[in-house]
Order: structure tokens, then C-alpha cells, then sequence
């Protein structure tokens, strides 16, 4: 038996970070500074914290709130919750409720942990349902790193051919300490247009990105001869994980491979800093093969999320929900 | 390119089988034999093969077609497809598309190979979709099985004192060599007030052990009139096994026969090569009781692939999924 309970901002300014580290499953997206990230877009974030009886920390949750017309309240766990999972069970969503001061409740949770089925009984077994229309894929690849010999070795011999090319052109790759906005957005700007993307980053969210999640944040970039940017790779380290938040190309990047290069830079710096996780952030093999191959030759290894469950106060809430999400989904 | 084939009508059961046996994700529902049960009850069992470009198989499936009026032809696979799931694509929908012989066809799949996000991409990728009203689950208990000691100590301490319990019984439990549907029966008329139970027809054990018997093991226990008390089967092939029937009186059961039975049954199953023992589904909001026995073997809860389906119209998918809300026992 848990009790979940609302941690006060200023409580969760001081200790969140700190209490989140002692979970084995933590992630950037639970981070104090990802919540106040999210605030700048309209997200209130709640962060609850669950205790047994003897007063011992189970288990975490940050999640993003959004009211809607009619007092309709959506709840967005990304990366969580954390901890014991036989806490994520009808204590937490009476907190969730409580919290919400609503009865029309939805709430999503995306758990970054490795699938196992164990896990994913618990859940069923406490009503939670597998997301019906996903946000993400579900699977990523990541690498449990020792030192940058056993990265280095862990490619192929394709990506490395990529890499050693990617060093002998005229570019340089370099911490990128103070970003420009602006000089990222042009980056974006010329991918968008050459893969037919939609708006990946918005300048905003760039903005908000670099400004309250700075300490964390890791940013390289891929410097032509002439001085032009032509791509950039930026991950977010927390404790001794990392994850890849932002990689973009400028057309003339692509023709130098310079996001070999780039991720190569970003990865062997996640390593000096004592990173042991690194999670490339996503891939999907089947609609995204392209993406997949030159993450996959890396030597990373596919790893499964145990991936989105929702839970509703109600059935219709929880149809209209997915499918307001399969239609705009952009904002999660 | 992946081509999809009826198989031969030269192909043996046992050449089916045996290919069978050659995919990870091969199981019960997919043998000859279990066709062969499934066709006593008005459907016809359709065989495919996959073959890749240097005619190499890589997948298969078994699947169970019904025609109703209109021409409106139902498809049922359960346990299928096996193999390379890149097969189980738009080639195999217009195969199945012609040899049902019909323009509105709806197929369900019921694959038994553990949940992995990467299948679920495939499928979705070659257009099916999750069941909006499955017929089971999608969740068994699995038992990995090695040796005596290792199924011993792994059993929780409830199972542990019930099977002690139940030692008392140990004599009376034998293999049934040829098990008397009349006394089957008779334990199932007894258990009738008891909750949560299939209902057994006759002619589905006749069908069953008729056309699986030989991939049939049942364990009995009599009584001391020497009655049937209890008794317990599964069905086997490969290295796989899965439980298939069980039954006690109320006499047996306040022996703990079924504890007893399902010890005998699994030392058997060991002997013979079984190494994945499937306790035949788990409803994680069912009986606390069933859950309970199941896990307290050892077993481990698996999530199944589960059951994906595919139609020529939506329409179609919709009064199917309906019809199978309404009627699904028969599937």
C-alpha cells in the first residue's frame, strides 16, 4: 500500500532531481527542468511522489496537465511514472484525480523502462490499456557505454567509412556552447524542406529548450570552411543517461556526412561526462527504415519501451482522446 | 517478393507438421490435426505457404474458412500466421482474397508468438489492425520446464502445501490411456455450479480426441469407488505443450486432486522433451483463484502478438466484429 501525494513547486524545485536519481528507470522527461520546459507551452506540470507505510520512496511521477472546456482534463506522463510499478495502480490515479479537481480525466503515460511482460501484466491487470493510437513507435536503440574504444568498435564498418570521410572534409565539428537559435532554425529550415518534413522544432520551443534545460543540455556543431553551419546534434544528459533531443542536417551537411560525424562528437562527449545510457531516441524500422539503418550501424542495440498506457474516468473520454491525438498530436 | 501458395493436395499431415515444426512461433493450432478437429464443426481448413524469392519457405498458415450468405466469407487463424511476419503482408490478403473466392473476406489472426513492439509495426504497416473485440485475452502464464526440482522450487508456498496435500492421492493418479468420454462428462455434470468454466460438448471431445488424440496426454484420479475424481490434459507437439482440459468433482477437489494431476502431468510432459509449457491463457480481470494457480506453478505471464484482422471493407470488419461479440464460442 502506497499514498501518492502533490509535491509543491518550490518542494519540487529543491528535491525532485534529486529523489528522481534514485529510481533506475529515470529519464530527461521527468526531470524538473523538462516539466518547466513544458510550462512554457501551455502544460501545468504536477509532480506526486508515492511512500509505503514505512515512509520509504516507491515510486515518481511528473505528469502534464491541460484543462480543457467542460473541466476535461488531460494528463501527459511522458517518461513516467518511475519506481515500483504495483504503485502505478488506483492510488495513483485517485492522486491523479484529486490533483486534477476534475471527474473527466485521461491520462497517457509513456514508461521508458524495457518492456517485459511482468511488467506489462501489472498494468492490465491494474487498468491500464495499451495506447490504441501511439505517439511514438515504442522501440529505440540504445548504447550501455564503457569508454569511447568500445564505441568506436562497436560500428560498422559503413558508419566508420561515413565517420573517416566526415572528418576529411572542409567542416569542422565543435561544442556548440553558446546556440543560436536562429542559426538552428536555418538548419531545420533547409532539412524540412529537403526531406518534405513538417516543422520538427519551432523557434520557441528551441528557445525554451536551451533556456531552461541549459544545464543539461549538450550541443555540437558541424562548422563548413566557409564558415556556414551545417548541421548540429544535441543531446540532454541527466545523471549518467543521455538522450538525443535535436539533429538536423543543412543540405550541404548532408553531402558531407556530417551527422556521423555529429553524433560520434555528441556521444564520445555523453562519455567523458560519465554517461553509461545512451538512448538515440526513437526508431522506427518499418516505416522509418532509412532513419533505423544509421542509428542501428552505430552499434546501438534495439532496446523496447514498455511504451504508452492510458486510463480514463471514462470510455468516450478515453475514444475521443486517441482520437484527437492521431489527428493532432504535434503539442504532446 | 514474398509469394503465398495453397499447399499441394499430395502435402501429408505430417509434412505440414513437420514444417511447421521448423518455426519458433509453431503451435497446436496450427497442426494438421487440429484443422482436421476444427473442420468436424463446419469449417474448411485452408494451408499456406510462404516461399521468398530463392523459394526458400519462410512462413506459414493454417486458416479456417467459413462462407455465409452473400458470399461473405469468414477467416479464421488461430495460432497463425507462423514465421517471418514481412510475409504476413498484402500478398497473403490477396491470396486469401482468392482462395476464399470471394470479394468480401474478413480475416482475423490470432498470433501466439510473444508481444514485441517491432511486429506490431509490421502489421500495422501491412494494414491490419488490432481486434476491437478479441476473443481471448491475449495473455497466457508460460512455464519454462527443465527438470523435477527446478518445477518444485519454483512453485509457491500456497501450490507447494495443496500438492502436499494432495500426495494422499499420488497411487490413484495414472495416465489414462484411453480416456472414457462418459467419465469426462460426468466430472464436468459434477462442477456444474462451479463458476467460470467452458462448457465441454461431447462432440467436441470426441472431435478432439479423435483427431488429436496422438498429440493428446491426460492424466486421471480415482476415487475410492473408483470413480474418476479428476483429471487433467494437455496437448503436446514439439517441445511445447498446452493445457487443455481439467476437471474435478467436488470430492477431488477437496483432495486437491488438480494440484496432484497437474504435477503427474508435468513430469510427463518433462520426459518427453517439453520444454515451454503454456498454460493456455490468463485473464488478468478474471478469477483470482485461476490467476493465482497458474502463477503459483512458477509460470510467468506472457503477452501474446494476439488477435489482428483484416478486411476487404470496413463495413465488413464492423458486422464481423459484431457477429463475433454476439457469437464467438465457435471460433
Amino acid at each position: 500500500m502506497v499514498n501518492w501525494q502533490v509535491l509543491s513547486e518550490q518542494i519540487s524545485a529543491e528535491t525532485w532531481d534529486n529523489k528522481l536519481l534514485q529510481m533506475p528507470d529515470y529519464n530527461m522527461y521527468q526531470t524538473h527542468a523538462w516539466g518547466r520546459h513544458r510550462s512554457n507551452f501551455g502544460w501545468t506540470p504536477l509532480r506526486l511522489v508515492a511512500h509505503d507505510e514505512e515512509n520509504n520512496l516507491k515510486a515518481m511521477l511528473q505528469v502534464m496537465m491541460r484543462r480543457y472546456p467542460g473541466n476535461i482534463v488531460l494528463l501527459w506522463g511522458p517518461g513516467g511514472p518511475l519506481g515500483n510499478i504495483d504503485a502505478w495502480d488506483d492510488s495513483l490515479r485517485g492522486a491523479l484525480i484529486k490533483a486534477a479537481r476534475s471527474r473527466r480525466v485521461y491520462c497517457r503515460i509513456s514508461s521508458l523502462r524495457a518492456y517485459s511482460g511482468e511488467d506489462a501484466f501489472t498494468l492490465v491487470s491494474s487498468s491500464w490499456t495499451r495506447c490504441s493510437q501511439p505517439l511514438n513507435s515504442g522501440l529505440s536503440l540504445c548504447f550501455k557505454l564503457k569508454n569511447e574504444e568500445q564505441y568506436l568498435k562497436g560500428m560498422t564498418k559503413n558508419w566508420r567509412y561515413n565517420l573517416n570521410r566526415a572528418k576529411r572534409q572542409e567542416q569542422s565539428v565543435s561544442l556548440w556552447e553558446d546556440p543560436d537559435i536562429d542559426e538552428i532554425r536555418k538548419i531545420y529550415d533547409s532539412m524540412e524542406e529537403l526531406k518534405g518534413l513538417d516543422v520538427q522544432h519551432t523557434a520557441e520551443d528551441l528557445h525554451s529548450i536551451f533556456q531552461v534545460c541549459r544545464d543539461n543540455m549538450v550541443a555540437y556543431h558541424c562548422v563548413g570552411n566557409d564558415g556556414n553551419i551545417l548541421g548540429l546534434k544535441a543531446c540532454f544528459v541527466f545523471g549518467s543517461k543521455a538522450t538525443d533531443l535535436l539533429a538536423a542536417n543543412a543540405a550541404e551537411g548532408r553531402k558531407t556526412s556530417a551527422s556521423y560525424w555529429l553524433a560520434a562528437a555528441a556521444v564520445t562527449h555523453a562519455i567523458n561526462r560519465g554517461v553509461t545510457h545512451y538512448d538515440l531516441n526513437g526508431v522506427d524500422p518499418v516505416s522509418n527504415p532509412g532513419v533505423f539503418k544509421f542509428k542501428k550501424e552505430t552499434g546501438a542495440q534495439l532496446f523496447e519501451y514498455l511504451g504508452e498506457w492510458d486510463w480514463s474516468t471514462s470510455d468516450w473520454l478515453k475514444k475521443a482522446f486517441n482520437w484527437a491525438i492521431a489527428n493532432r498530436s504535434g503539442g504532446m | 517478393m514474398i509469394t503465398w501458395h495453397p499447399v499441394s493436395n499430395e502435402t501429408s499431415p505430417g509434412e505440414w507438421d513437420n514444417n511447421l515444426l521448423l518455426y519458433p512461433d509453431y503451435n497446436i493450432y496450427q497442426a494438421y490435426a487440429w484443422g482436421q478437429h476444427r473442420e468436424d464443426f463446419g469449417w474448411k481448413p485452408l494451408r499456406l505457404t510462404a516461399r521468398d524469392e530463392e523459394n526458400n519457405p519462410v512462413a506459414m498458415m493454417q486458416v479456417m474458412l467459413r462462407r455465409y450468405p452473400g458470399n461473405v466469407v469468414l477467416l479464421w487463424s488461430p495460432g497463425g500466421p507462423v514465421g517471418n511476419i514481412e510475409a504476413w503482408n498484402e500478398n497473403l490478403h490477396q491470396e486469401l482474397v482468392r482462395q476464399a473466392g470471394s470479394g468480401n473476406v474478413f480475416c482475423r489472426i490470432a498470433s501466439q508468438r510473444a508481444y514485441q513492439t517491432v511486429d506490431v509495426l509490421h502489421l500495422k504497416a501491412a494494414s491490419w489492425t488490432k481486434s476491437s473485440r478479441p476473443l481471448n485475452s491475449g495473455w497466457t502464464m508460460m512455464l519454462e520446464l527443465s527438470d523435477e526440482d527446478r518445477f518444485l522450487s519454483g512453485l509457491s508456498k500456497e501450490w507447494q502445501l495443496k500438492l502436499d496435500r494432495s500426495q494422499k492421492l499420488e497411487k490413484s493418479i495414472t495416465l489414462w490411456e484411453k480416456p472414457e468420454l462418459n467419465a469426462m462428462l460426468k466430472v464436468y455434470d459434477a462442477m456444474e455450479d462451479y463458476e467460470g468454466l467452458e462448457d465441454h460438448s461431447r462432440d467436441r471431445l470426441q472431435s478432439l480426441f479423435q483427431r488429436c488424440g496422438e498429440n493428446i496426454l491426460i492424466f486421471k484420479c480415482l476415487g475410492d469407488n473408483d470413480e474418476v475424481i479428476g483429471f487433467r490434459a494437455c496437448t503436446f507437439f514439439g517441445d511445447k505443450a498446452w493445457d487443455l482440459l481439467g476437471g474435478a468433482t467436488p470430492e477431488g477437489r477437496k483432495a486437491n486432486v488438480s494440484y496432484g494431476l497437474t504435477r503427474a502431468m508435468l513430469n510427463h510432459c518433462m520426459k518427453m522433451g517439453v520444454k515451454h509449457y503454456d498454460l493456455s491463457g490468463i485473464d488478468p480481470f478474471g478469477l483470482k483463484w485461476v490467476i493465482d494457480y497458474k502463477k503459483g506453478t512458477g509460470a510467468r505471464p506472457l503477452e501474446y502478438l494476439g488477435e489482428w484482422e483484416w478486411s476487404t471493407s470496413g463495413w465488413l470488419k464492423r458486422g464481423a466484429n459484431w457477429a463475433i461479440k454476439k457469437k464467438g464460442d465457435g471460433l
